[in-house]
């Protein structure tokens, strides 16, 4: 097995998922971390490679979408519109599709440096780690984690308690 | 010990803390209910945080083609209805042209033949005609044909013939001309028409019925044979004599109606005349109009047929009444 593609076993589940959750877009996701392990290729060695993915596959996105501005403002209107239509290719139900809708709109509604350190950290990455990739003091990881589940929550909840009225209005 | 910030609850639940910093965090929330309700807190936001991210997993593969399944179904099912329909077009088109070729090549020689004993005599064509409407009544059910095949086909058709357009010029009115590609055509109608009943019924359109009886005294039935022109089968009241009148677009020439109610009153003076089984076809002009005559095979009577037209025009035409009353008749029996 050659380094790549250790790598990329190791790894890819991990940096799609993020990516995913990142982006909206699984499709995105995916080329996005292709391109960071054919980035990881052109290395001759990796201190952390976790930490090292991660940050060139959120520098990637940053890059692309500062790149393609007009491409990222179609594909959130687009993500907006799917939210809102509700069609999804897996078996689902209503209340699950309002449920990704709601957690889209509470992640998006964190600040950027909040957002990928609570992704990363889902995806299992240490704070050194995170650290790392998100160029942060490892003191200050805690703090930035606490502050992204806080207002991810809190949000989340204000958005099912607003669905909640709208529902309850609709119904009386 | 100062109470635990929020940043160092997550750290040491993240087991991001040193071992000594977590034996002095443990101590503390162990003693401090402020900083345990905390650490209950910063508990249900992890968890909490964590279920709310793995809602976005359930992301369709692509933006795009996620909004997309409903639109692909329809697409699909028109795409697949409008190549059925294409299929069929096609496969009728090329059935429809084979089975006018092979027609068409069969008979080639008939319709010269025929062509030529038009310019000499009707006799062997009228002759055919009886024999044709026994071989629609033994081998055409009537009901299978042409009572399915709707009116605005016949219409619709007829601007496609080149013979029904040259027919009613009057360009050509009594002349015979075996070298003109029109009265070829009109010839091989005829010879397919007389030779193989079965695809010319199906291909050749009923006549249109336009209009009410006209005539005191006589069933007056109006065809339209092409789009303008009309035929007139007029029946008498008496059951010997029935006549049947065609006339070229009335409503443009006049005088051409004029002309046709004067051959109509002779022709049904003519019609009048006893043993028209045995009666040799007639053709004569007279003031641009043709008139033929000949007995009717299912039921033994006189008809006549006029119109500004070529004999060979008002022959196709006699023959498509005697199909179609052939078929009437056969309905009737069933």
């Amino acid at each position: 097995m050659t380094d790549v593609d250790r790598l990329f076993r190791t790894y890819n589940a991990a940096l799609v998922r993020y990516l995913t959750r990142r982006l909206g877009d699984r499709d995105w996701a995916e080329e996005v971390a292709q391109e960071t392990f054919v980035r990881a290729l052109r290395q001759t060695s990796i201190q952390n490679e976790r930490a090292w993915l991660f940050a060139v596959a959120t520098n990637l996105v940053r890059d692309e979408a500062r790149k393609d501005m007009r491409r990222r403002k179609h594909l959130a209107l687009l993500a907006e519109e799917e939210r809102e239509t509700m069609v999804e290719p897996e078996e689902t139900t209503i209340e699950r599709a309002q449920e990704a809708a709601m957690a889209r709109k509470a992640v998006d509604a964190l600040a950027e440096r909040d957002r990928l350190a609570l992704l990363m950290r889902e995806e299992g990455l240490d704070y050194t780690e995170i650290a790392e990739a998100l160029q942060l003091s490892p003191g200050s990881v805690g703090t930035t984690l606490s502050r992204a589940r806080r207002r991810l929550v809190e949000s989340y909840e204000a958005l099912q308690k607003s669905r909640e009225e709208r529902e309850k209005n609709a119904a009386s | 010990m100062q109470h635990l910030d929020e940043g160092t609850i997550h750290t040491w639940l993240d087991d991001a803390l040193s071992p000594d910093e977590a034996a002095r965090v443990e101590a503390h929330v162990a003693e401090c209910p402020q900083c345990a309700t905390a650490v209950a807190e910063a508990r249900g936001f992890i968890a909490a945080s964590s279920r709310i991210l793995t809602a976005l997993d359930h992301v369709p593969r692509g933006v795009v083609p996620a909004a997309l399944p409903v639109q692909w179904y329809n697409r699909a099912a028109w795409r697949a209805a409008a190549a059925v329909l294409v299929v069929a077009i096609g496969s009728l088109v090329v059935v429809r042209n084979t089975e006018r070729n092979k027609v068409a090549s069969s008979t080639m020689s008939a319709s010269v033949r025929t062509s030529d004993a038009i310019a000499q005599s009707q006799t062997a064509a009228v002759a055919a005609s009886p024999s044709a409407v026994a071989a629609t009544k033994l081998q055409v059910p009537p009901s299978a044909t042409l009572p399915k095949r709707s009116a605005t086909v016949a219409s619709a058709a007829a601007p496609g013939n080149p013979s029904a357009e040259t027919g009613f010029s009057g360009k050509s009115v009594g002349g015979v001309s075996s070298s003109n590609v029109a009265a070829r055509e009109r010839a091989l109608d005829e010879a397919v028409a007389g030779n193989t009943m079965q695809s010319a019924a199906a291909e050749e359109p009923p006549l249109k019925v336009v209009g009410p009886p006209r005539m005191p005294g006589a069933k007056v039935t109006f065809y339209e044979v092409a789009p303008g022109d009309t035929v007139t089968l007029t029946e008498a009241s008496n059951a010997q004599l029935n006549a049947a009148v065609a006339t070229g677009i009335p409503t443009v020439e006049p005088q051409a109606r004029r002309a046709t109610a004067k051959s109509a009153a002779t022709a049904t003076a003519r019609v009048a005349s006893p043993s028209p089984a045995v009666l040799p076809p007639q053709a004569e002009v007279a003031n641009g109009v043709t008139t033929i005559s000949w007995a009717d095979a299912a039921t033994g009577r006189m008809l006549t047929l006029s119109g500004r037209m070529p004999v060979e025009r008002l022959k196709e035409i006699k023959l498509r009444i005697d199909r179609e009353r052939a078929a009437a008749e056969a309905k009737k029996k069933l």
